[in-house]
Order: C-alpha cells, then sequence, then structure tokens
C-alpha cells in the first residue's frame, strides 16, 4: 500500500475543489446560499490576504529562478497551499457574493478574475518544475503575468467593499455629499443642481473620469466647459438617439423635474449663492427645487413579496423587476372589501399607482387611500364617491394625476381638491359640470391639464336600424317576428300595411308580432334627442301548399345549381349572396320545370322569389308562362305575364342589387297534378351595359303558391 | 534535459483518470448544492420572475387590426404627386424591378393613381387626413403616426401571420401570447389575452384562430376569443341545475384527478387545464359584468356611435375593448375585415371607414377621458400597404390598388408613444425615404413600451431560444415618449 502523503491530499483538494469552483461559476445565478454557507462566506476578506501575498512571492520567485533557495518538495508544497489558498478564498468569494448588494459588473469580473487566479495557481502545481525550467522567457512571462492578473481582479474585489475609489489617488473634488441645511440657508445649488450633477454626472465629468475634459465639480469648472466649451444645456436637451446626447444612453437619464431645474438655474445664470428662499414662491424654479429629493442610490430598496396582498380582486405588482414602487389594481366592484384596501397600509408608502375605478368605495375608504401618501396616480372612476368625500385627500402631496369621470361635482366645490403646484392631470367626464365653470377653472390652473370629454348628450346623432329577427320569411301557418333595438328608451315602431311608420300613427312594438298571410313588416325607431332610424322592411310571404317533386327541364349553370330543382322548395330563402348555394341560376337557357303534387292542386297565385343585381349580370325575369297538365304529358296554357317593362326601364345610371318577387295570378283554374312553369331571361343585355349583347342571368329561390 | 521534461509532463492515463474521477467528485458536489442545474426549465422560471425589465411606459394593448391592409395613400400618406401624373405609368426607376404579386405581375402598364379623396393636414404636427376619416382626423393630436412601416411578406396570410407572430409561418405563439406569457393578467378573474373580430362591407381576407395562437407557449396563453351575441364567450355559462357550490366541488375534485394524472405522466398541459377551468369558473362571474353594453351612458353610445351597441360590429368591439383594457387584460386585439381594395376601392374605403372613423376615435378619447390613455397602448394598422399604381381599369375617380409591403402607415396612441408624425415615403409613396421601421422593429418597440426588452425576452422551444422578434429588431427610439 503506498503511503498518502500530506502532498498527495492537498493536490487531490485541488482537483475536487477547481471543477467545483468552475461549475459555481457557471451557474452562479442558480445557487442558493444557506446561512451556513454565507457565514463561510464572511471568511472570504479574511483569509483572502494569505494567497495574495503568497502569490506575489511565488510570481517573484519564478521570476528570478526558484533553484538555489528552497528545496524541492517545500518548494512543491508552498506552491500547493498557495493554489489551496487561492480556490477557497475564490470558494468563499461566491458564497459571499450571493448575500450582499454589490456593482453586478465589477462583481462578474471580479468572480471569474478570482477563477483564473485559482487555475493558475493550480498550474503551477501542475506543471512539472523542469518545464519552466526550461523556458527561462515562458518562466519570465508567467511571473509578470501572474503578478498583474493578481493585482487587477483583487483590486476589483477591493472596489466591491470600499467603493469605486478604492486606492485611486486622491481628488480634488469640492463638496461631494449631499449638504444637509435648513430650508432657508440651503442654496439652489446645493439643494438641488449639486446632488443632479453627482448622481448623474460626474462618474463620468469629475469623479475618477475626465470625459471631454469637461468637470461638472464646481461652479466654475462647469461654466468652463469641457474641450467644446459650455455645452451642458444643449447635450442634455439633445433627443435620446443623438450621439452627443447626455447622460449616454445605456446611462440614468435625468428626469423632466431634473432637466427643468438644469435648465431654469443656469438660466439664472448659474448663481451659486442664490438661496432657495430668495425665489419668489410661484417662481417654477422654486417649486422644482423645494420639492427636489435627491434619489438615495446607496440605500438597498426593500422588496417584500407581494404575494400576500394580491387575490382575485386585487392586483398588487411592482412597477418593474428590481422596483420598490407598486401600482395597485382593484377588480370586480361587487365583491369590494375595505379590508381589501386596509390590507394595503404595510406597502403603503411604496404605492404609487392606484386604480380604484368602479369600486364602490364610501367616506372610510378615502380615509385609508390618503395614508398612501406617495401616490402619483389615483384612479376614481364610477366609484360613487362624492365631492365632499374626496376634499379629504389632503396628504397625497405628490399626486400627478386624478380620474374622476362618472363622478357627479358640484361646480363650486371643484376647486376645493385642486392644490397648486402638486396636480398635473385631471380626468373630469360625464360629471354634469357646466362648460362655463369649467373653463374658467382650466385658465386659473394653467399648469393643470384638465380632460373633460366630450359631452355628447345634446348632440343629435341618428339612431341605427332596428333587427327584425325572424330569419325565415316563409309562413306555413303563422310566424312570429320579434323585432329588437339595442338603445334602451327607445319606441318602435312598425306597420303591416305597406305605410311607412311614423311616431304619431303607427302602433307601437310591444310584443313579437304574429302573422299568418303576406305581409311586409316596415319598422323604424324613434327616440327623444335622437334623429329617427332608417325603415327596417321585411316580407313575409304565406306558402300554405306544397310541392312533392320539382323536375327541370332546363339545367342551370353548374356553379348555381344548389341542392336542383328541390332548392327552390326546401323554405330557405335565398340572401343577397348569389354563389351561396341557395339559389338556382341561368343564363344560356330560360329556366323550365316541372312541379308535380300527389293530388290534384289548384293554384290561384305563384310567387318567385328572384335576385336582380345589374353588377353582375343579374336582371330581372322577363317573362312567365303557366301550363297545367293531368297527365303530364299534354299541357295547356294557362297563364302568362310579360315583365320585361321592369329591365327597359334601366338606364346607365341603374346600379340595383335586392332581391325581388314576381307574383302571378291564375284565374279560374281546375285542381291539377302536374305544372309547368317558363320564365325567360333576358336575352341581349343593352348597349349602355358593359356586357351588352350577351344573355343576363337569372336568379330564383323559392317559389311559394296558395 | 528534454526527455526529463517530457517524463514530467507524462500523465499516465490510470493517473489521469483517477484524478479525474476527484473532478467529477466536485462537480457531483456542486449539483447537489445547485437542484435545479440539469433542469432545462428552471432558466425559463427564472426571467419570468423578472418582467417587465424596466419600468413600463404601457400596461395594456389594444391592437386595431385593419385587416386586408388599408389603403394608406387614401388615408395618410397624402401624394400630390400621384394626383398629377394620374394615369402616367409608374416609372420603372421608382418601381426598381421590385417584385409585385400574381394579381398585378402581368400587366403591362402601371398606370398610377392619384388619390380621389382630399386631405386635410394637422397644424401642429403636420399629419395628413383623407376626408373620410374625420374622426381620425379630430384626435390628431394624440397620434404617433408612423409612415415607414414595411414587411417582407407580400400575400395577406403570411403578411398578417408575420405581424400577429413575428414569423410567416404559422407556428409561432402570437405577441398577444408572448405578452401573456411574460407579464400575464393584472385581473386575475379575465384571461390576459382576447380577441375580438368584425367585418366590414369591403372586400375581405379571412382571419384564422392561427392568428391568436399560443404556439409553443403553454396553451392557457392563447387567445380567447368574444363573439357577438348573447354568450360572448362560448360553453362558459353553466347548464341551469348546477349552482356555483356545486360547481365549485365538482372543480375541486377534477383538479385533485388531473393532479393525479399529472403526477404519473408529467405532462404540462394537464396543469394548463386545470387553470383553464379555474380562469372559467371566475370567468363566469366577471364576463357578464365586463361584456354588457346596456348599463353604458347614452353619450357614450354617441361617442362610439349608435351600431357600438349591435354586437358584432367594429363599434361594439371598440367599446368592449376599452372595457376588458380598464379591467385589467393584458392585449385585446380586434380585427376588422374588409380593407382588400383591388377593385373599387374608393367606394370600399367610403364603407369601411365610416365602420372604423368614429369608434376608432371614441377609444382614444374614451380611454382619454378615463385618464387610462397613458397607460394603455392603441395600434391601428394593417398587415401592409397599398400600390400607387391601379390595377384592373382606372378612371378618374375609381381605381384599384394591389398589394404593397414596402411601405404604409400605421398609428399608435397612448402609451408612452410621442405624438406627431414619423418616417417619410417618396414622392410616389412607393419606397421609404426615412425611418424604415420593420415590423420586427414595431414588435420590438411594442414589447419595450410594455417594459420588456425584446432581446432577453426568450422562450426554449426544440432547442432553441425563440423571441418575438426573433434575431432581428430594433427599437424605434424616435418615437418614444
Amino acid at each position: 500500500m503506498k503511503k498518502i502523503s500530506s502532498q498527495n491530499v492537498l493536490e487531490n483538494i485541488l482537483w475536487v475543489i477547481n471543477p467545483y469552483l468552475l461549475l459555481l461559476c457557471i451557474f452562479i445565478g442558480k445557487l442558493n446560499v444557506g446561512p451556513w454557507l454565507s457565514w463561510i462566506g464572511q471568511w472570504h476578506p479574511v483569509v483572502l490576504h494569505f494567497p495574495i501575498v503568497l502569490g506575489l512571492c511565488i510570481s517573484l520567485y519564478i521570476f528570478v529562478n526558484y533553484k538555489p533557495i528552497l528545496q524541492e518538495p517545500v518548494e512543491q508544497k508552498l506552491f500547493t497551499l498557495h493554489a489551496l489558498l487561492a480556490s477557497l478564498v475564490a470558494l468563499f468569494g461566491i458564497f459571499i457574493s450571493k448575500g450582499g448588494n454589490y456593482d453586478k459588473n465589477i462583481l462578474l469580473i471580479h468572480q471569474w478574475g478570482g477563477l483564473a487566479i485559482s487555475y493558475l495557481a493550480w498550474l503551477v502545481v501542475l506543471v512539472p518544475k523542469a518545464y519552466f525550467m526550461a523556458r527561462p522567457l515562458f518562466r519570465k512571462l508567467f511571473g509578470i503575468g501572474y503578478v498583474l492578473v493578481i493585482i487587477i481582479f483583487t483590486h476589483k474585489g477591493g472596489q466591491l467593499t470600499h467603493g469605486k475609489d478604492a486606492l485611486s489617488l486622491p481628488k480634488n473634488v469640492n463638496n461631494q455629499t449631499i449638504i444637509n441645511k435648513p430650508d432657508s440657508l440651503i442654496t439652489v445649488y446645493e439643494k438641488a443642481v449639486q446632488p443632479i450633477l453627482i448622481n448623474k454626472c460626474v462618474t463620468c465629468h469629475g469623479g475618477d473620469k475626465i470625459k471631454g475634459d469637461l468637470q461638472l465639480t464646481s461652479i466654475e469648472l462647469i461654466k468652463k466647459g469641457g474641450k467644446h466649451g459650455n455645452q451642458l444645456l444643449e447635450r442634455i436637451h439633445l433627443s435620446l438617439n443623438d450621439e452627443k446626447h447626455m447622460p449616454p444612453v445605456d446611462n440614468k437619464q435625468l428626469t423632466k423635474e431634473e432637466l427643468a431645474i438644469i435648465t431654469k438655474w443656469m438660466q439664472l445664470g448659474g448663481d451659486l449663492n442664490k438661496t432657495l428662499k430668495a425665489l419668489d414662491k410661484k417662481d417654477s424654479l422654486f417649486i422644482l427645487a423645494s420639492q427636489y429629493i435627491a434619489p438615495n442610490f446607496n440605500k438597498a430598496t426593500e422588496q417584500p413579496n407581494l404575494d400576500a396582498y394580491n387575490s382575485n380582486y386585487v392586483s398588487v405588482q411592482y412597477d418593474f423587476h428590481g422596483a420598490s414602487t407598486i401600482n395597485v389594481n382593484f377588480f370586480q366592484g361587487s365583491f369590494y372589501k375595505t379590508a381589501y384596501l386596509e390590507k394595503l397600509n404595510k406597502i403603503k408608502d411604496q404605492i404609487i399607482t392606484l386604480n380604484m375605478q368602479n369600486m364602490p368605495l364610501q367616506k372610510k375608504d378615502v380615509d385609508i387611500i390618503n395614508g398612501f401618501s406617495n401616490l402619483e396616480k389615483l384612479n376614481l372612476n364610477y366609484t360613487k364617491l362624492k365631492i365632499e368625500d374626496i376634499q379629504g385627500l389632503t396628504s397625497l402631496k405628490k399626486l400627478k394625476s386624478l380620474s374622476l369621470a362618472g363622478m357627479i361635482i358640484d361646480n363650486n366645490k371643484l376647486e376645493s381638491i385642486i392644490k397648486p403646484g402638486n396636480i398635473q392631470k385631471i380626468q373630469l367626464w360625464a360629471n354634469g359640470l357646466f362648460k362655463k365653470d369649467l373653463n374658467s377653472l382650466i385658465t386659473k390652473y394653467p399648469s393643470i391639464a384638465f380632460t373633460v370629454g366630450d359631452n355628447l348628450e345634446d348632440s343629435v346623432m341618428k339612431l341605427n336600424k332596428p333587427s327584425i329577427q325572424q330569419d325565415s320569411t316563409i309562413i306555413t301557418d303563422n310566424v312570429i317576428v320579434p323585432i329588437k333595438h339595442f338603445l334602451n328608451g327607445v319606441t318602435i315602431k312598425y306597420t303591416i300595411d305597406d305605410s311607412e311608420p311614423d311616431s304619431l300613427n303607427s302602433p307601437t312594438y310591444t310584443a313579437p308580432l304574429k302573422l299568418n298571410k303576406n305581409t311586409t313588416v316596415k319598422t323604424k325607431v324613434f327616440k327623444k334627442g335622437w334623429l329617427s332610424s332608417d325603415v327596417v322592411q321585411k316580407t313575409f310571404y304565406k306558402s300554405s301548399l306544397s310541392a312533392d317533386t320539382i323536375i327541370l327541364l332546363t339545367q342551370p349553370d353548374p356553379k348555381y345549381m344548389g341542392k336542383g330543382g328541390n332548392t327552390i322548395i326546401d323554405h330557405e330563402l335565398g340572401e343577397m349572396n348569389f354563389g351561396n348555394g341557395k339559389w338556382l341560376g341561368y343564363s344560356k337557357t330560360n329556366m323550365e320545370f316541372i312541379m308535380q303534387f300527389k293530388n290534384p292542386t289548384q293554384l290561384n297565385e305563384v310567387i318567385f322569389n328572384s335576385l336582380i343585381n345589374t353588377g353582375s349580370y343579374i336582371f330581372p325575369i322577363q317573362s312567365i308562362q303557366v301550363e297545367a297538365s293531368l297527365d303530364g304529358k299534354t299541357y295547356k296554357a294557362l297563364q302568362s305575364m310579360d315583365y320585361s317593362a321592369i329591365s327597359k326601364a334601366y338606364t346607365k345610371e341603374t346600379n340595383i342589387n335586392q332581391v325581388q318577387s314576381f307574383t302571378i295570378k291564375i284565374d279560374k283554374s281546375a285542381a291539377y297534378p302536374f305544372y309547368k312553369f317558363t320564365l325567360r331571361n333576358l336575352k341581349q343585355i343593352p348597349t349602355w351595359h358593359p356586357g351588352k349583347g350577351t344573355p343576363a342571368w337569372i336568379f330564383v329561390d323559392e317559389v311559394f303558391f296558395n | 534535459m528534454k526527455e526529463f521534461i517530457e517524463h514530467g509532463l507524462n500523465q499516465n492515463r490510470r493517473k489521469f483518470l483517477s484524478k479525474l474521477s476527484l473532478g467529477i467528485g466536485g462537480m457531483a458536489l456542486g449539483s447537489l448544492m445547485i437542484p435545479g442545474i440539469f433542469d432545462a426549465s428552471n432558466e425559463e422560471d427564472l426571467f419570468n420572475n423578472v418582467l417587465p425589465h424596466f419600468a413600463p411606459k404601457a400596461k395594456r394593448v389594444i391592437y386595431l387590426f385593419q385587416n386586408g391592409a388599408p389603403s394608406q395613400l387614401d388615408l395618410f400618406d397624402y401624394k400630390p404627386m400621384l394626383q398629377k401624373m394620374h394615369g402616367q405609368d409608374l416609372p420603372a426607376s421608382i418601381r426598381g424591378g421590385q417584385r409585385l404579386t400574381g394579381m398585378t405581375a402581368n400587366q403591362t402598364k402601371f398606370p398610377l393613381a392619384g388619390t380621389r379623396f382630399n386631405f386635410t393636414q394637422n397644424q401642429n404636427t403636420g399629419a395628413y387626413f383623407s376626408e373620410t376619416i374625420p374622426h381620425i382626423a379630430s384626435i390628431s393630436d394624440d397620434l404617433c403616426i408612423i409612415r415607414s412601416l414595411y414587411t417582407e411578406a407580400i400575400n395577406h396570410d403570411p403578411a398578417l401571420t408575420f405581424f400577429q407572430t413575428g414569423a410567416q409561418v404559422g407556428n409561432r405563439p402570437s405577441m398577444g401570447s408572448w405578452i401573456s406569457y411574460g407579464l400575464g393578467s393584472e385581473n386575475k378573474n379575465l384571461p390576459a389575452f382576447t380577441v375580438l373580430l368584425s367585418k366590414g362591407k369591403g372586400n375581405g381576407q379571412g382571419v384564422y384562430s392561427k392568428l391568436w395562437n399560443n404556439g409553443f407557449l403553454d396553451s392557457i396563453h392563447q387567445g380567447v376569443q368574444f363573439s357577438s351575441g348573447e354568450e360572448p364567450v362560448k360553453y362558459l355559462s353553466d347548464p341551469e341545475f348546477i349552482d356555483r357550490t356545486d360547481k365549485r366541488k365538482m372543480l375541486d375534485e377534477l383538479a385533485d384527478l388531473n393532479q393525479e394524472s399529472y403526477k404519473e405522466i408529467g405532462d404540462p398541459e394537464i396543469v394548463t387545464k386545470i387553470q383553464q377551468y379555474e380562469l372559467a369558473y371566475r370567468m363566469q362571474m366577471e364576463v357578464p359584468e365586463v361584456t354588457s353594453l346596456q348599463n353604458e351612458p347614452e353619450s357614450i353610445v354617441k361617442m362610439y356611435g349608435p351600431d357600438c351597441l349591435l354586437p358584432g360590429t367594429y363599434a361594439a368591439n371598440c367599446l368592449l375593448a376599452r372595457k376588458l383594457s380598464e379591467s385589467g387584460v393584458r392585449f385585446v386585439q380586434l380585427y376588422h375585415q374588409g380593407w382588400d381594395g383591388h377593385n373599387n376601392l374608393p367606394n370600399e374605403l367610403i364603407g369601411q371607414c365610416k365602420d372604423v372613423d368614429q369608434p376608432s376615435a371614441a377609444l382614444i378619447k374614451d380611454l382619454k377621458q378615463r385618464g387610462l390613455l397613458d397607460e394603455t397602448l392603441v395600434i391601428w394598422g394593417g398587415e401592409f400597404g397599398r400600390t400607387n399604381y391601379c390595377q384592373g381599369a382606372l378612371t378618374k375617380d375609381n381605381y384599384g390598388r394591389d398589394h404593397h409591403p414596402r411601405c404604409f402607415t400605421i398609428w399608435m396612441a397612448g402609451g408612452g408613444v410621442k405624438p406627431g408624425v414619423y418616417g417619410e415615403t417618396d414622392d410616389f409613396g412607393y419606397n421609404i425615404n426615412t425611418l424604415p421601421v420593420h415590423v420586427h422593429d414595431f414588435h420590438a418597440t411594442v414589447l419595450h413600451l410594455m417594459g420588456v426588452d425584446h432581446e432577453k425576452f426568450t422562450f426554449k422551444h426544440l432547442g432553441r431560444r425563440y423571441r418575438l422578434t426573433d434575431v432581428a429588431g430594433n427599437v424605434v427610439k424616435e418615437i418614444i415618449s
């Protein structure tokens, strides 16, 4: 059995720990560190100095030539110890990194740099000494390189704990701190301008970097400008996509307020000693600057889990990932409880938008809302509150937008909710306010954008048509015809005697109509404050008899043959679309067919429902001829009708697309089992039509007979 | 000396393997500490928790899709040059040999067709509007009009699919599904993505459910179609003899059974099914409240036009879109068919505008007067534009226009866009002069407005990561306020 030497053990540990380290580095995002590991992590800053010092010594040792100083086993042990320490420190570093709030970019460099150091240290152990000895140049380079790697990457670690300026040369920066002075003494520069510059500009212009020779650390330097002169105002006002825009696109941008503060202050001459107090209280710079609170970037934002606040009726969400600000929406007013709102008290300082539209709110709810002191946007549309109730909203100093649509507001009291300087937008709609009073408010508060909406109550508009909700137009026995209109409070008038419906004389629709004979229903709706609708009409045909068979003597065009002969007696009416398979269409021939009854039947009236669409070359039927037979072989003429006058009246201006019925009455007829019909089409379309000379189409669906 | 070095470097296989086993041991130790390390879905969960990436300007989207492609030259992109050269051939230098559809590729002539309509100009923004859309013109101070959109597809279905899913073949998730997946629903009682359809009288093109499909995303993110009529969501209401407590009990039992079979089989669709039943149960309460238009005040009815009470009309859908959106639906997708004016375009256009103009403008005004416009992004536009030359017979006041993917106009309002006119086409309205905006750019911008970085928002499927913008797309910063 081979003796296990301590050297072997240490080397084996390296073989375990280094791949492990690599793995952790790759999947660091998924790593969860418990309390014990994070305690181990705390040792990182303690232990790290040993491998650094050792590493520097080893570099020097390798660089110079390590033969004469140490014996080989000692040397090897030292290298191994160094490698082990380096790896352990890196490991601790990974654990500690999960616990704190560090600059992500620096951390990333430090993390992989630490890994590189561990692996380089391991390399020294793995690669035989003779290899180094044989290559002096490589040896020297390695020595220098290793020193540089150690210095650069461990310095990143220093920056993480001691700030970006760790170990940088002392700088000539005045007043880098935000000053706490009472408002009576503080200057505009100290109160607002300087904090803005410090937060958003001096990292590049004044701190460790001085880009474009511009320093924004003192008023003289600001006025002096950079290598392009003083372009401060110009650059911050460029559009974001302009290359010269400042701050650069990827950096934190100036807010609208900050932009205004700098602009106004510079316009005043950039006076360093101008105190806030010396400004006019109504001056916009005073308003902006006195409200300005520099964002505190160092303080880690607290982000409690919001699951407990969310329910089916309340949605509570962070503005975005990493934000501490919260948006709240309430839904389904019928389930609203004040308790839902009370529950939000724990996070009330973080809530910036609150949407309570359609919630049945009361005064007590308003009191709770009044505690949400950082609220910027409040939606109280249709909340059933009264103006008196919301007068209590006195603590919402940061409120920018308030929506009060649907709230009944007394003109005199509206002004009481407007606190100058706070609100920027107010949405008031359908509030029963007179335009005149609103206008005076709008002129009185020019800084507030009022959206009053269109009040169209008084504008006169035309009603849309009612709908006759009976698809079938064929009356076999009787038919129920409902008429519907969707607007509340309309009066539906109708006629069944072919007269035009009017608001006075025509009957008012109350219940569905019951029809049992050929009827044209005409209907129209009326309402006060509206123009009456167009007339809607629909004709219902009585078809008391039904034929048993239809035998088509001429075949319809293959494209428009429906379901064959039965198409015209299936009680399904063809609609305006002639290609829907419910029509029989003829153009090359007349339409000829035989209608057969099992028992001889007397016909008094036959109605052909036909389509006319001149744009599609579909013209009226020219004539209808009826013949009858007892045996189905010899027919005798009964009646014929000529309709050619209809299409003769058409001119170039004609553009008809409608369904029309052609009725033929048969006098004094006997009962026959066989009837033969011939429907003639127009053989030559007149010259005014683009299809002149070609035969016109006829389209027929449904034949009714009584 | 050389041999000496080589000897040192000679790791024999046994030694290497034995050392390696230690390394693998180290790895194994690592995997114990990171439980989800080999779990592929974990990564998606991880990013899911970090949306939105930054502060969103828009919380909800209403997309008024004008299906069939409205003619930009007769609505927004005014080109006096075309009127001057009415009937003359399109110069070959302008066309530049670019492809045409099969419908006009065989035409021997390409006579330019100037618009028949008069245009008015907004003095503040410089935007032009044709006389057919007076209501939209009246809200032009709120509109961000982009005249330089372009797409890759030249026919309806691929172009529509491209606009909705970011790809021309129909197997990717729709935009609304992506939003639903990334941001979820605000209101737990309604789906995050809903779809409303309507049809104008003009020449129409079909819309298919693949346009609001969830693709490879979980099927809970599929668009829920609200149909016209008595029952807006099909099969939602219970049979008469089931009351809500019974239903609750049944769903609980069913969920238990489903959970068991999920444990056994592990198909994520089973979990989806449970969620869908739950959502449907909660929708039973909320949907009737949201979809009932009867309680809208009369001035709202007048604003959208009285057709808004007629289920299935564009006006009704606009009103419904507002109600759904204010109730927390993230993405409301409307489609209005009938813009495909290959012939008789001016007359069809008048009819289409009559349906669309007033309700579209009313929706913007309505959102604004409720204080919701600045958090709701409204988008209005088709899948491509129409040609500057005439398809078929050209007369003084009648013409047709073919498909034109190289430039067209859409507009947006609210939700963080900057009102104004962006992009410019050439004098012929054929090519883009400035600020070309590709469909991918459009998607990237919409996601950006919702607080989502389109490059980080991915889903891993069949071994690769997919984005709505695939591997392209730049945020159009110019239009962001």
